[in-house]
């Protein structure tokens, strides 16, 4: 399948959220970044900043699911705010939950596309019985919680083993990766596996945005 | 003013209530004759002649209608004007007349749009953006009779017609009280010509599902139908209804769900609709099997083992 890119409005003007939705029409995917300030140092958005995300998109000639990344203690507490706030795939991650699979199931209830996110360091096998429930694994391809870092090398062969694990159960679950991507390295994570690019900087930072999108999903 | 009230179910008592509570006079109560109810020999009393009695106002249930008696009684009854909200009855013109301001009818859809039995559920089931409700003087034609005030109120995304139901009533209760409050200086507005539509009775059939449909239309249908006649699809034989689901958007669908075809079970109780990945699917999130309990979207994937089974 194609590679699909998901910009992240963290790198984005907030207070030009419309033409910065609008700048990149031609992306697949909104990827938008929640923290909270406990599960990683940085506080970003709530759900309210997810409904603008949503009414931008919808103003598009093609509108733009929006892919939720929740890095937030307890996510449960506000599956449904975000959901209702125009959340079409809602990613939490395994660290921060205690009973995973009751919150995927929660996610499906809510009609969310279901993602779980690992970390660097966390082993892809926490997802071995969880991983059939599941729309999209998010690989955190640099410690969470800002943008601009460059990505760590080990995550690599995660990717692949994730990747490879899905085809052997036959399933069709999407690989995502988040972390350093940009149109000079996008190849390799094709490569390991990876179907879903998140990019911040490296699209809301270029001069051509469409252009760095279509070099990402080209490369 | 001194109100003869006509109306049964519980849409009506909500006007019911609301014109006791403004502090009208409501002389009479009249609604359909008692019902049958469960499985012995009861009978159910509708809830506006429950509301009567506690409030000692004397209450009417007649079979026949369309008999001199009963508009004989009305004209004795001195009414300032009647207040018919689904009353399930079509009145005669004697009877319309009987009361010294005649006749208004709380109607649940913007008119012209959605006369008849069902507005608010067509509304739903058509993919309205906005439903309301309107006060007219009542005449002989069914739901013609002109405007008096009408109010309109946006439908929800995910809002069922059982919801808006209950909405619209408390929005046409407090019309209601409005227009007999302004009642002898309200201009009746004729309604417009151009944007009839019917709102037919549902049936059993209405709920059935077409998952050749677009995700979007399956969706307002069980948003419409629910929670009656209700929704529902054929599995393995037998109707399984589907109490709710959530529709999944084609811009998700355009890089997930691929390749369901209409009515195909997929992972995560993902069912295929009409126009493939293009159109979008829809999310399976509460069903019941005929004699079951009603079960998640998981729990029904998993205790029927559903994957790769076709609704039809």
């Amino acid at each position: 399948m194609p590679t699909l890119v998901a910009p992240s409005i963290l790198s984005a003007d907030f207070g030009h959220l419309h033409d910065d939705i609008a700048s990149i029409a031609s992306a697949d995917w909104i990827h938008v970044d929640v923290m909270d300030g406990r599960f990683v140092p940085n506080i970003t958005i709530g759900p309210l900043i997810v409904a603008a995300a949503l009414r931008a998109s919808k103003a598009l000639a093609r509108p733009l699911p929006l892919d939720v990344h929740l890095m937030i203690v307890e996510p449960d507490r506000y599956l449904e705010d975000f959901r209702k706030a125009g959340a079409d795939v809602l990613t939490v991650h395994a660290e921060a939950c205690t009973h995973l699979d009751r919150t995927v199931q929660h996610l499906h209830q809510l009609g969310a596309k279901a993602g779980v996110s690992l970390n660097p360091h966390t082993p892809e096998n926490v997802l071995d019985y969880v991983l059939d429930e599941l729309d999209v694994v998010l690989c955190m391809t640099v410690n969470p919680g800002f943008g601009g870092q460059s990505l760590i090398e080990r995550v690599f062969p995660k990717i692949e083993k994730i990747r490879k694990e899905i085809e052997r159960r036959g399933l069709q679950t999407l690989v995502e990766v988040d972390g350093g991507v940009k149109p000079e390295n996008a190849r390799r994570f094709r490569d390991a596996g990876a179907q879903v690019m998140v990019a911040g900087s490296a699209v809301f930072g270029a001069k051509d945005r469409a252009a760095a999108i279509e070099a990402i999903r080209r490369a | 003013m001194r109100i003869g009230f006509f109306g049964t179910p519980g849409f009506a008592l909500e006007t019911l209530r609301a014109l006791h509570a403004a502090g009208h006079e409501i002389a009479l109560v009249v609604a359909q004759p008692d019902k049958p109810a469960g499985r012995g020999n009861t009978l159910s009393q509708p809830v506006t002649v429950q509301f009567a009695r506690e409030h000692g106002i004397p209450t009417l249930q007649p079979v026949k209608v369309r008999v001199p008696e009963f508009a004989e009684l009305l004209e004795a009854a001195r009414l300032d004007v009647g207040v018919v909200v689904a009353y399930g009855r079509i009145l005669t013109p004697r009877v319309l007349q009987a009361p010294r301001l005649g006749c208004i009818n709380v109607h649940g859809s913007l008119l012209p749009r959605w006369r008849g039995a069902a507005p608010i559920q067509w509304a739903v089931l058509s993919g309205d953006a906005e439903s309301g409700v309107c006060t007219m003087q009542m005449e002989e034609g069914l739901d013609t009779g002109p405007v008096l005030l009408r109010a309109a109120t946006p439908i929800g995304p995910r809002e069922t017609a059982g919801e808006l139901f209950e909405r619209l009533a408390k929005l046409g209760a407090t019309l209601a009280v409005e227009t007999v409050a302004a009642l002898e200086t309200l201009v009746p507005q004729p309604q417009p010509s151009e944007g009839v539509t019917w709102a037919r009775p549902l049936e059993k059939a209405d709920g059935h599902l077409d998952f050749t449909q677009t995700a979007a239309a399956l969706d307002c249908r069980i948003r419409g139908v629910t929670p009656w006649p209700g929704a529902w699809a054929m599995f393995r034989g037998e109707p399984m209804k589907i109490l709710e689901a959530v529709p999944v958007g084609p811009s998700v669908a355009r890089s997930m769900d691929q390749r369901l075809p209409p009515g195909l079970i997929g992972r995560n109780a993902v069912v295929g609709t009409g126009g493939g990945a293009s159109d979008g699917s829809l999310t399976l999130v509460r069903v019941q099997l005929p004699g079951k309990k009603p079960v998640t979207g998981a729990e029904f994937m998993n205790g029927a083992r559903a994957l790769g089974e076709t609704l039809t």
